[in-house]
């Protein structure tokens, strides 16, 4: 049951009233039952294996403290960190290693189906790994008792509009609202119905017509594909990622409020970053939040105490760059990966040594000029990296190789000039450029991002017009009507993960 | 004493969602009722005449649209040719209706759909929605030696047979099925639903031409030229050496039989009378299936069929008959070739009438 689908907008309406109907102390019981029938659609042998997660995870909480809460077990944090990990690397491995093992075992005839294994597989098994590891370092450094109860633990890792793909949410946070939500009201219903026609916005009219756009070619053969083509190709997929996973972001928080739980911001303009520094707490901000408290300011403090020096090359380097290449294994095991998250590390490092300078200003206090320079950098270097997160390394490098502009690279151009100056076009100059389709769709994809930088808040549209807002959503509805005939629909890219 | 209410400013009033759905709401369904009403008055009916019904093949949806003109110009239709592509731009229905009437005297109403890609499995869909809609007399089913592998055009077929139109029109109704089938806004939205593949502009711009290269009686004709026809497949050439090595060997499979029984079956039970057509080839088609020895065999097949289940069968017209450039491929007819096989098929409808073994209204002749 995908969530842009008019199933799971039935199964929505058919929760959420129930949900309301039902007395407080069954609400919570009714949610896992509800979660638990989300999962069953993409597979019951996924809901099994979740269960199992989370009955090891619940009762690995239990024995990292001791009964009274005051006596640590690192024995058994160990444990559950390994468990999880190794959950992890078995889901991620499934779909990389085993099907290299079948094929070595095919040569000694032997055989060996897997499409039964892949489906007990969760999907957003990453973002499960790193809800179960916070709860368990949440409960060893006190700053939560172990749950007492197992629904309500069950529901906090599987809760179904945060499962597939995030927000990463915080125990104490999260059961503090489950035990007492927002009750409905108008304002709870106005902001839950306006960030999933936002989230729908972003996904299905801008996120997916851009996905299809895209050059097969480009991420496979790019040396085949015209220099202009590619290049745009390249914005047109970074705009494409990130309204893909923040319309799912908005949906999700959106369905989640009409239950009176509030999820995390998970993206708030990107692209309009400034700095490193400010991306990462602007881009997934849940994950990049997770990696701050429990990788980077830990690492960051145990180099502190054996390294007293602030602007030592160690304390300079190391905590940033473990970090992003955290991020980037968790994203997946794999070179490029890696890579990017390296390349992100490195530009944070960077960062922090422009940052040591004798004369060095805040980015907010420079002048407008050098702000707006300062965010195209940013953008170029973001789009960068996401080179290598998009393709395998020996690709990306014939990416990067396309994108430099060599005379072999430039020629046609020229040629389609020199014809031109003649007086003449040949056929080929519209090959040489982006589809006017993919421009109009960047066009259009920054205007959401436009409307919510001067308003400063992503719900601005809540106080225009009435008159306004009808016309708008109107408009949406019908787009997404014509939307919903499309034979090629793509799948949330971060579901992946 | 209570105080009274003060009556509070629309414009300082709280922004309430709900009022702002429900006028959405409204202006959806004005624009949706709007919109149908202006295509239904011919809104960018010229330059926009393409409708669809959801299925994969346009081509399917101008031959319907097409037909329905046909019906409501001639008031009815009397003889449909159904088959693959070989139909499609292979027969031109105005060749043999001529030929017919200025044989017999009789006028009788041919129409084309031919429709390329639908195997046998898809046709027979393909015909109980004719038998339905247009009421013919006589279904001409043209049919050749690829029809018979399961491997052929299956998934197509699967698609199409299980879209909701087709499953509307088969008896088994449904709301998007129902709406399909009438609201004119949802067939234009249907053609343009794609609008962000890749090769949409040009598939569209072809999709245009294609219905205005349609003739009314449903021909399309194919300019192509195969100017090696007469050479013999050639093993080094990856498509063809593909082609071989999937036809090597004629075989019937169960479902694509089961497919014409329930075909025979179908026509008769609806009082319509079935004629099989042999289609023709060029003789170096035969090479992907191991030559000759398995053509005869083919023949054999459908020879036996045909009498087993009493059904007539025209068999194909010699090769030789098609001039050399009347080739696009190896068994498909061009613009020259296709009067030529009309003309053959003009003489053998003359002389089913003139034996009274066409089933046409007045003829006496028992389906």
């Amino acid at each position: 049951m995908t969530i842009t689908s008019l199933v799971f907008l039935g199964f929505i309406c058919a929760s959420v009233l129930l949900y309301r109907l039902l007395p407080v102390k069954l609400r919570t019981a009714w949610l896992l039952f509800v979660s638990v029938v989300f999962c069953a659609t993409w597979s019951l042998p996924f809901a099994i294996s979740l269960a199992v997660l989370g009955s090891v995870n619940f009762l690995l909480g239990k024995s990292v403290r001791g009964a009274d809460d005051a006596k640590k077990h690192p024995a058994w944090l160990w444990m559950g960190l390994l468990f999880n990990l190794a959950f992890l690397v078995f889901a991620k491995y499934l779909d990389f290693f085993v099907p290299d093992l079948l094929y070595r075992l095919g040569t000694l005839s032997a055989s060996w189906n897997t499409g039964s294994l892949t489906l007990l597989v969760p999907i957003g098994v990453s973002f499960l790994f790193v809800q179960c590891v916070i709860y368990l370092l949440d409960i060893y450094y006190q700053r939560i008792p172990a749950q007492a109860r197992f629904v309500p633990f069950l529901v906090y890792l599987f809760y179904f509009p945060k499962l597939l793909s995030g927000p990463i949410e915080r125990p104490k946070a999260f059961f503090s609202q489950l035990k007492d939500p927002q009750p409905i009201s108008r304002d709870l219903l106005s902001r839950g119905m306006a960030l999933i026609a936002a989230g729908l916005l972003r996904k299905m009219l801008i996120a997916d017509p851009l996905t299809a756009l895209l050059q097969p070619d480009s991420f496979a053969n790019p040396a085949q594909v015209p220099l202009v083509v590619l290049l745009f190709d390249l914005i047109a997929y970074a705009f494409a990622l990130y309204n893909d996973f923040a319309g799912y972001s908005s949906i999700v928080r959106g369905v989640s409020l009409l239950f009176g739980i509030e999820l995390n911001k998970n993206f708030n303009l990107p692209y309009l970053s400034r700095s490193f520094n400010e991306f990462w707490s602007r881009w997934h901000i849940s994950l990049s939040d997770a990696l701050r408290d429990y990788v980077y300011f830990p690492l960051s403090r145990w180099l502190a105490v054996r390294i007293p020096k602030r602007d030592h090359v160690l304390n300079l380097i190391l905590p940033p760059m473990i970090t992003m290449l955290v991020s980037g294994l968790w994203h997946g095991f794999g070179w490029h990966l890696l890579l990017w998250g390296g390349l992100h590390g490195l530009y944070q490092v960077c960062e922090r040594i422009l940052r040591l300078r004798k004369n060095f200003r805040p980015i907010h206090e420079r002048r407008n000029i050098i702000r707006g320079l300062s965010m195209l950098v940013v953008f170029l270097l973001v789009l960068i990296a996401w080179i290598p997160f998009r393709m395998h390394l020996s690709v990306a490098g014939q990416f990067v190789k396309a994108l430099i502009p060599t005379s072999v690279r430039l020629q046609p151009y020229l040629d389609e000039l020199y014809t031109l100056r003649q007086g003449d076009l040949t056929q080929n100059w519209l090959l040489l450029l982006p589809d006017i389709r993919l421009l109009a769709l960047l066009a259009a994809a920054i205007i959401p991002d436009l409307v919510h930088f001067y308003s400063r808040n992503e719900l601005s549209f809540l106080r225009w017009p009435v008159w306004l807002k009808s016309l708008l959503l109107g408009m949406l509805i019908l787009a997404l009507l014509f939307m919903s005939l499309a034979t090629y629909r793509p799948p949330f890219i971060y579901q992946g993960f | 004493m209570k105080p009274s209410r003060a009556a509070v400013p629309i414009k300082d009033a709280k922004p309430f969602w709900g009022f702002s759905v429900i006028l959405a709401l409204v202006l959806v369904v004005i624009a949706l009722v709007g919109l149908e009403y202006l295509f239904r008055q011919g809104l960018l009916a010229e330059s926009f005449p393409l409708r669809s019904h959801g299925l994969d093949s346009i081509q399917f949806d101008i031959k319907w649209f097409k037909l329905k003109e046909y019906l409501a110009r001639s008031g009815g239709v009397d003889v449909i040719f159904t088959g693959s592509s070989l139909v499609n731009t292979g027969i031109d229905p105005e060749i043999v209706q001529d030929l017919a009437l200025q044989q017999t005297g009789r006028a009788v109403r041919f129409f084309n759909y031919g429709t390329e890609g639908l195997s046998i499995t898809a046709t027979a869909a393909t015909i109980q929605i004719l038998i339905d809609t247009a009421h013919p007399e006589v279904i001409v089913l043209a049919t050749e030696m690829r029809d018979y592998y399961s491997a052929s055009g299956q998934e197509l077929a699967d698609s199409y047979i299980a879209s909701p139109w087709v499953q509307q029109k088969l008896g088994r109704l449904s709301v998007p099925g129902w709406l399909i089938d009438h609201s004119l806004l949802l067939q234009k939205a249907y053609v343009l639903r794609d609008w962000m593949q890749e090769d949409f502009p040009a598939a569209l711009k072809l999709n245009i031409r294609r219905w205005h290269d349609t003739g009314e009686t449903g021909y399309e004709p194919d300019n192509r030229i195969m100017q090696d026809v007469a050479d013999p497949i050639d093993l080094n050439d990856p498509q063809e050496k593909a082609s071989f090595d999937m036809y090597n060997g004629f075989r019937v499979a169960d479902e694509r039989l089961q497919a014409l029984q329930d075909i025979v079956d179908l026509c008769k039970s609806r009082g319509v009378q079935l004629i099989l057509l042999d289609m023709p080839a060029h003789a170096t088609f035969f090479g992907f299936f191991g030559g000759e020895s398995e053509h005869a065999r083919y023949l054999d097949f459908i020879e036996s069929f045909a009498s087993e289940n009493e059904v007539i069968l025209i068999s194909a017209m010699p090769y030789e008959h098609v001039p050399p450039d009347g080739w696009s491929d190896r068994i498909h007819l061009n613009r020259t070739g296709v009067p030529v096989f009309s003309e053959y098929l003009g003489e053998e409808f003359s002389s089913l009438i003139e034996n009274g073994l066409l089933a046409l209204a007045g003829s006496g002749v028992n389906p």
